[in-house]
């Protein structure tokens, strides 16, 4: 589903390459956790996938595509395939539940039956049922949280790329985001979550592929955030 | 592309970035104002051309009776004589270039030129003072005035000639450089107007940076986060057409028919009709509306990461 080929990213302003020489791949329907200490890499990888960023050296692909030679246009088919969750949620305040999760349908011209029949069906999938028409102030942040992973999942993505997704939340509410993650992992969708939080990594016992300064330094197979420490 | 759901984005940006549309609306008709402004004087020229042209005439003066102490004009020592009238009117008969001519005797020219002076100026007007004179209809003036000057003016008994065109022309050199000075002003506020939408633009991205992202990531189209900004330029632009089209009405009603009022009633200055305004402010507002969108286009393409 991902290949990354001896993948190097260097900044303009940066001293030393973000990415140095980065190989990996990840099957479709992998629950990967990127892990490293701030400025190891993580990101870029994510920047990468999501063809925010292009590679100065290697290849990046994504569905046996090519993403730093796919042509502008052809981007935002791309993005669909792939859904996105930040720590910061990015909600939209101004907009209720339903619309936030819909919004991310109506920008791709779904009609407004299939928005009005598959956002309930996401919403129920999150735990959200009965609050799809409370604004984002409303609710605790592991529910605003929950939103933004009903809005990345909506249009059934084939990878889910979450960034530090618990960052901002506590252990309790954390776990809750983790076991969503993970069913909507079994649905068939592939995981890769940039991640600082070791109690979480620790316990899921998933692939663990840990960065450090641009380089790959470890990749195993239920793996826990420590070893070796 | 869902044009309920694009026009919901539009409206809401632009309550949202309200001042910056007011000030887009006032430039944009300012700009349009200057641009129907000076698309309306190239019609009033080309009327006025239309109007006179065929009807204008030269004219031959005839040597006046010397006055004493006064250098005498042209040529003149002393006042034309009958002879060398019949002479002149023999050569226009012959003379290909002339379609008709009117003998004006010092008693017409006196009458004529009391008819429209003050009273109190024709009273102080005898015969004698004004030369007598010979009106003509040359067939092309443009063309042939030069050679007819050529020719006549150091004929004995002339002591001038002189061109209604060239009074014409005066008159649109002024109306030439009002045309030239809107379209100057145009060209400046339309330079500051294209400033404005690409700062309006850069504004309003960086404002709903958040959704515009967003938009992105899920995969929306690079049109589909355009095309709300590039209508909320090409609304406001609109509205600013509108209100320049209000503008033109007013200024070509203050202009013709308040301050030349009476020269455009007796059919000096001609006229422009609603007809005209619309051709006018209809042609600056198709090209605000082009240059708006191409504006909006360039700058989120080459300024604005949506």
């Amino acid at each position: 589903m991902i290949r990354l080929d001896n993948v190097t990213k260097v900044y303009p302003a940066g001293a030393r390459p973000a990415l140095d020489s980065v190989s990996l791949d990840i099957d479709k329907g992998e629950f990967v956790f990127l892990i490293g200490a701030s400025g190891s890499g993580k990101s870029t990888v994510l920047r990468l996938l999501l063809r925010e960023e292009l590679p100065t050296r290697g290849s990046v692909m994504v569905d046996s595509r090519n993403v730093g030679r796919l042509p502008a246009r052809k981007v935002p088919d791309l993005r669909r395939k792939i859904g996105c969750v930040f720590q910061d949620f990015r909600l939209l305040p101004k907009k209720s539940v339903f619309e936030n999760v819909a919004f991310a349908l109506e920008v791709i011209n779904k009609s407004p039956k299939t928005i009005r029949r598959t956002v309930p069906e996401v919403l129920d999938l999150v735990g959200l049922t009965g609050k799809a028409q409370r604004m984002p102030s409303e609710l605790s942040g592991g529910e605003q949280q929950r939103v933004a992973i009903a809005r990345a999942f909506v249009n059934r993505p084939l990878v889910l790329i979450a960034d530090e997704p618990t960052g901002n939340l506590d252990p309790d509410t954390s776990q809750g985001i983790m076991s969503l993650l993970e069913r909507i992992n079994r649905t068939g969708t592939t995981v890769v979550m940039a991640t600082h939080d070791n109690n979480i990594v620790d316990a899921m016992r998933r692939r663990v592929i840990e960065l450090d300064t641009g380089r790959i330094i470890r990749d195993q197979n239920r793996g826990v955030y420590g070893v070796g420490r | 592309m869902r044009a309920s759901f694009v026009m919901s984005g539009v409206a809401s940006g632009i309550r949202r970035n309200m001042t910056m549309t007011v000030a887009l609306v006032l430039n944009t008709a300012i700009t349009l104002f200057f641009v129907g402004g000076s698309i309306l004087a190239s019609r009033e020229i080309n009327k006025f051309n239309h109007d006179y042209e065929g009807k204008l005439n030269v004219s031959i003066y005839l040597c006046p009776k010397p006055v004493q102490g006064q250098t005498p004009l042209g040529n003149c020592r002393s006042r034309y004589t009958d002879a060398q009238r019949t002479s002149l009117e023999e050569q226009f008969k012959k003379d290909p270039i002339i379609k008709t001519w009117a003998f004006i005797s010092e008693t017409d020219a006196v009458v004529r030129y009391r008819k429209t002076v003050p009273q109190i100026v024709g009273n102080n007007t005898t015969i004698g003072d004004l030369p007598a004179s010979f009106t003509i209809h040359l067939n092309d003036i443009k063309k042939d005035y030069p050679t007819f000057v050529k020719e006549y003016r150091t004929q004995p008994g002339v002591s001038g000639t002189s061109s209604q065109s060239t009074v014409l022309k005066t008159l649109l050199n002024v109306i030439g450089r009002v045309r030239l000075g809107s379209f100057v002003l145009a060209i400046v506020v339309l330079i500051a107007s294209v400033l404005l939408i690409a700062n309006s633009i850069q504004v309003a991205a960086a404002q709903r940076k958040n959704e515009t992202s967003i938009m992105r990531l899920v995969g929306a189209s690079r049109w589909m986060t355009e095309l709300p900004f590039m209508i909320e330029t090409i609304i406001a632009t609109f509205v600013g057409g509108l209100i320049a089209l209000g503008l033109i009405t007013l200024g070509k009603e203050f202009t013709l028919n308040n301050i030349f009022k009476v020269p455009v009633q007796n059919g000096v200055i001609p006229n422009l009709d609603a007809n005209d305004i619309l051709i006018a402010g209809g042609l600056g507002m198709m090209a605000g509306l082009v240059l708006a969108a191409l504006t909006a286009f360039a700058t989120l393409r080459f300024y604005v990461k949506l």
